[in-house]
């Protein structure tokens, strides 16, 4: 029982706090039920044209009245009522989907200091220190490859802790797509949860047994090596492996560095746009949001209160209801039309056998080491700062969730351990990065890996086998066994790869 | 009786006032919902939504196909994305087939195995991954991207580039201050422009020609005025000896080609500009390029040290053939044009027509010339250049998806409107926007002037991306603009917007797209 109470107790810390039961905000009830197309539907394209209608409409609008669309952001998304439930979260998504593609401009408080007077103009494509640049104007600059939301391309690297002029001076970060971010939020603290658990035991066991004690930490599968615990209660984190020795398993960032996508968010609205949430002045470092006098302005732009919870919120509410990727090998089962006259049409073709020899290697290689397939998700429910509980199964943009009996939970393909490893010397940053050794990266997701080229943290490789070149330390065994592999060999496992994609969707862009 | 419609109406107007929140902005914008309302009109109807639909599907099916054939076998997708010169010879595949083929030819992603990059390292080892050069190298370039679409979709395929997506011209290969940037333009529109060059070129010359002849004939020398669509580009000087003095000439090189490619006008053909891009960006080199080393003609620097059949010391020696190129601007030359787009709200379309006026009355149109007109809308892709090959021709009028330039009716020849916004020819634009250093032969102030068609979609604006809205860019006008600058600052800030929501309705026809 005590246990059973702890471990609730422990969600509770770690989702930012549950009241008890009737109390807990919830979303209201009556709001319509959000019209979700199937991605290739003619009902997906006529929503496609409204959508562009719509950002037409509101460029015009902001281009007669500058600062016009986050004005009416602030004025009608109350951080209190959204927090308390009492808005429909497809509206609230909506609007965060708005905001995401939301060009910002000086009313709006892009960059900082004098930039809005500054000759040359606001921009510094290497970041200086952790203040960043800022080297763009709207999140989709970076985050299109793909469909929306999607990955960046080599150019669109950022240049991160930089001195501000020298390219090699910062370390380049590749945008990946933003793709099922509830869903990773929502596996990482199920895995932080029984790590904690795991470590309350053995603290508890050491100190009943008056005997120094140690424990194999294991969440979901992922090892995360050996925790020891002095007869005393206390911990020695040294035998940890992949994740910080506060045991929170942090699934944002090349280098796993945020727990909550909300707190990777800010910092990225500030470091490559310049734009100050609440969220961030809440807990932003002096280096990072500037060292300005007046609190509520401190990258000195003249612009307080850039942009408050409640808009925030919305975007969140958009990015924790993106979709799945899926695994869907090739079989084209008709012949396409011919494109153009005198143009050979696709054959039918099956890539099947391919896709299913590939799935193999990708196993006995050792790619799956790392790359773990799946993950089961006891809870279909995050938990977002600011908002009542999601339940993902239920509101998440199709491809979603979805109950396996079988496995009591929900299947989650997204081939990462969602643990840190040293790649080896070949791919060490410069600068440590919230703490995160110099060789050490997150296992990257590989779900959508088709449709995310190029590849690797600084986008150095076009194509699967750099990206597998690319791996070293801890991921150079699997790589030279791909490498001994005969040249007709490789190409099941790259069809394996090229199955792991993105839902096609249609989009009026 | 009478009254009450009123009453009501004060009832409703008061309900609106109440919940018009305390922070909206001044002015006669509708109200949040008015702005957010999902407008059915733009939807087309289902007829062309279905087929619109199935097309877009097709393309992004055929080339995920292409994707998953070239997994299992490299080297299947380069070759499906492009039309090889006994293809062209024979023309066995049609113009359509040529923008699919081209299609996929933009957005492939080069690898060091189709000769991108250069350098003599060892490319089979087992660790060797591409390098990658964000600051250019002098003339060398790059290379800083894989493909042409990473610089090319923002708005939409064949769209611009972002602001991280600059390119750092000739720099020192590290620092971001020395290079000199450049914002990727969209490349909707290029056919017809590239049309519209040619003729002026034409006509410029022909005017200079003329005027060598009169001035032979006549025995004195000959003052001849440049005008050619109505832009006027100076005057040129001819003596009775043949020799001109091109010192009067204004805004296009003595040579009086129109070179209407480049933010600063440096390149004539798209051939030549596609040319120079796949070398600066992915380290590409055609086979014209090898070919020039080897003859003597072309100074190799800028490409390498190699031998001529590898220039570029990456141990590829046949990277871009001259199909590949064709193929390249055949589809580049299909694409469609911009269109205009007013705002349907009626407070916004009052100003929209307010501002389409302002942008002549205070300026703007003195060199964004709103429409030039084109005479022969024939291109070929080939640019042909060796005796008896066969041309490729492209109508930019007729091929390709559309929106096209528009026929002129009228008259014994049917002429076509070509709504660019453009005089295509080269001014000083002060000392605020200079580049670091000139660019060949034209001064660190000069630059062309941009197309302004499309421009909705393509913020940041100017050269270097510096001005995130179109106000920033106006204002940073300086130099022979400064004047329309001027009146634009003088104006009030409601007429102010008028000029803005004008220039936001130039946009791109809404299409659907499966990425």
């Amino acid at each position: 029982m005590t246990s059973v109470r702890t471990t609730l107790l422990g969600v509770c810390l770690l989702i930012g706090g549950c009241r008890p039961g009737n109390d807990a905000p919830s979303w209201r009830a009556d709001c319509s039920p959000l019209a979700r197309p199937a991605p290739l539907s003619e009902d997906a394209a006529r929503e496609a044209y409204r959508l562009a209608e719509r950002r037409h409409a509101l460029r015009l609008r902001e281009a007669a009245a500058p600062g016009f669309f986050l004005r009416e952001m602030h004025a009608t998304l109350d951080a209190k009522r959204i927090a308390a439930g009492e808005v429909c979260l497809a509206e609230l998504a909506d609007r965060g989907q708005l905001l995401f593609e939301h060009e910002y401009n000086f009313p709006d408080g892009l960059g900082g200091g004098k930039a809005a007077t500054a000759p040359a103009g606001p921009f510094r494509r290497v970041h200086q220190g952790l203040f960043g640049g800022p080297e763009t104007i709207s999140c989709p600059s970076c985050h299109w490859i793909g469909g929306p939301n999607g990955a960046g391309a080599e150019t669109d690297n950022a240049f991160l802790q930089g001195d501000g002029e020298r390219t090699g001076s910062g370390d380049q970060r590749n945008p990946p797509a933003l793709v099922a971010l509830g869903v990773v939020q929502a596996l990482a603290h199920e895995m932080s949860r029984d790590l904690q658990k795991e470590r309350a035991d053995l603290v508890r066991e050491a100190v009943r047994a008056g005997a120094g004690r140690e424990a194999r930490l294991v969440t979901k599968g992922v090892d995360f090596g050996v925790l020891r615990a002095t007869p005393k209660g206390e911990i020695d984190a040294s035998g940890i492996r992949g994740v910080d020795a506060d045991l929170v398993v942090k699934p944002f960032g090349w280098k796993g560095t945020a727990a909550d996508f909300a707190d990777f968010v800010s910092e990225a609205l500030q470091v490559h746009m310049g734009i100050q949430s609440d969220e961030l002045l809440a807990t932003g470092s002096r280096e990072v949001i500037g060292d300005g006098k007046d609190p509520a302005d401190p990258d000195g732009d003249g612009v307080r209160g850039e942009l408050g919870r409640g808009p925030f919120s919305a975007m969140m509410a958009h990015l924790a209801l993106l979709e799945l990727p899926i695994v869907e090998p090739l079989i084209q089962n008709r012949q396409l039309p011919a494109a153009a006259h005198a143009f050979l049409p696709p054959t039918t073709t099956s890539f099947a056998e391919d896709f299913a020899r590939g799935r193999e290697q990708f196993r006995t290689l050792g790619c799956a080491a790392c790359h773990v397939p799946m993950m089961v998700l006891e809870s279909p429910v995050v938990a977002i700062e600011g908002m009542p509980p999601i339940d993902l199964s239920r509101e998440m943009r199709r491809p979603a969730l979805a109950y396996e009996p079988a496995l009591h939970g929900y299947p989650v393909w997204l081939f990462s351990d969602l643990k840190r490893h040293d790649m080896g010397k070949a791919n060490a940053a410069q600068h440590v990065q919230r703490g995160v050794a110099l060789n050490e990266y997150l296992t990257p997701r590989l779900w959508g890996v088709a449709d995310s080229a190029p590849y690797l943290h600084d986008g150095r490789a076009p194509s699967f086998d750099y990206a597998i070149a690319g791996h070293d330390g801890e991921g150079a065994a699997a790589r030279a066994a791909f490498a001994a592999l005969p040249f007709d060999e490789k190409g099941p496992l790259r069809v394996y790869l090229m199955s792991l994609r993105r839902e096609p969707r249609v989009v009026v862009p | 009786m009478i009254a009450t419609p009123g009453f009501l109406a004060a009832v409703t107007l008061g309900t609106l006032v109440i919940r018009v929140p305390a922070r909206q902005s001044q002015g006669a914008q509708a109200p949040w919902s008015a702005a957010f309302a999902a407008d059915d009109a733009a939807i087309p109807d289902d007829t062309v939504l279905r087929a619109e639909l199935q097309k877009a599907i097709d393309l992004r099916r055929r080339e995920h196909f292409d994707r998953v054939l070239d997994a299992r076998d490299p080297g299947e997708l380069i070759e499906h994305a492009t039309l090889t010169d006994a293809a062209l010879d024979r023309h066995i595949l049609g113009i359509d087939a040529l923008f699919v083929v081209g299609d996929e030819l933009f957005g492939y992603l080069f690898r060091p195995e189709n000769g991108w990059g250069s350098g003599g390292e060892d490319r089979k080892a087992i660790d060797y991954t591409p390098r990658l050069r964000r600051i250019h190298q002098g003339l060398s370039g790059g290379p800083d991207a894989f493909g042409c679409f990473s610089c090319h979709s923002k708005g939409g395929p064949d769209g611009a580039g972002t602001q991280t997506q600059n390119a750092f011209l000739r720099g020192d290969g590290e620092w971001t201050a020395g290079a000199d940037q450049r914002n990727a333009p969209h490349l909707l529109g290029l056919g017809p422009i590239a049309c519209l060059a040619r003729e002026m070129s034409a006509e410029l010359q022909g005017q200079a020609a003329g005027a060598r002849e009169r001035a032979k004939t006549a025995g004195h020398r000959v003052e001849q005025v440049l005008t050619t669509k109505g832009v006027s580009f100076g005057r040129i000087t001819a003596d009775p000896d043949g020799t001109l003095d091109s010192r009067g000439v204004e805004g296009v090189d003595p040579d009086l080609t129109i070179r209407p490619f480049g933010w600063k006008g440096h390149q004539a053909t798209l051939r030549d500009m596609a040319e120079e891009s796949l070398h600066i960006h992915q380290g590409l080199l055609s086979k014209r390029i090898q070919l020039a080393v080897r003859d003597g003609t072309l100074d190799p620097g800028p490409y390498g040290k190699g031998p001529w059949w590898d220039v570029d010391e990456d141990g590829v020696s046949l990277e871009i053939d001259s199909g590949m190129l064709t193929t390249l601007v055949g589809y580049l030359a299909q694409l469609e044009v911009p269109v205009i787009r007013p705002p349907r709200d009626p407070g916004l379309l009052d100003a929209w027509a307010a501002g389409r006026s302002r942008f002549d009355e205070i300026g703007c149109s003195g060199c964004h010339v709103p429409t030039l007109e084109l005479v022969d809308p024939k291109l070929d892709a080939r640019q042909s250049v060796e005796p008896g090959q066969v041309a490729f021709v492209i109508d930019v009028a007729k091929d390709g998806d559309g929106p096209r330039i528009e026929p002129k009716y009228g008259g014994y020849v049917t002429s076509y409107l070509v709504h660019l916004f453009s005089d295509l020819k080269r001014h000083d634009m002060g000392a605020a926007l200079a580049t670091p250093a000139p660019q060949g032969a034209i001064p660190a102030r000069v630059f062309l002037t941009r197309p302004l068609w499309g421009l909705a979609e393509t913020a940041p604006y100017l050269h270097d991306g510096r001005a995130p809205t179109v106000h920033d860019a106006i204002v940073l006008h300086g130099g022979e603009a400064a004047k329309a600058r001027d009146a634009y600052l003088a104006l009030d800030e409601h007429a102010r917007a008028s000029v803005r929501v004008f220039l936001t309705s130039l946009s791109r026809e809404p299409k659907l797209f499966v990425p």
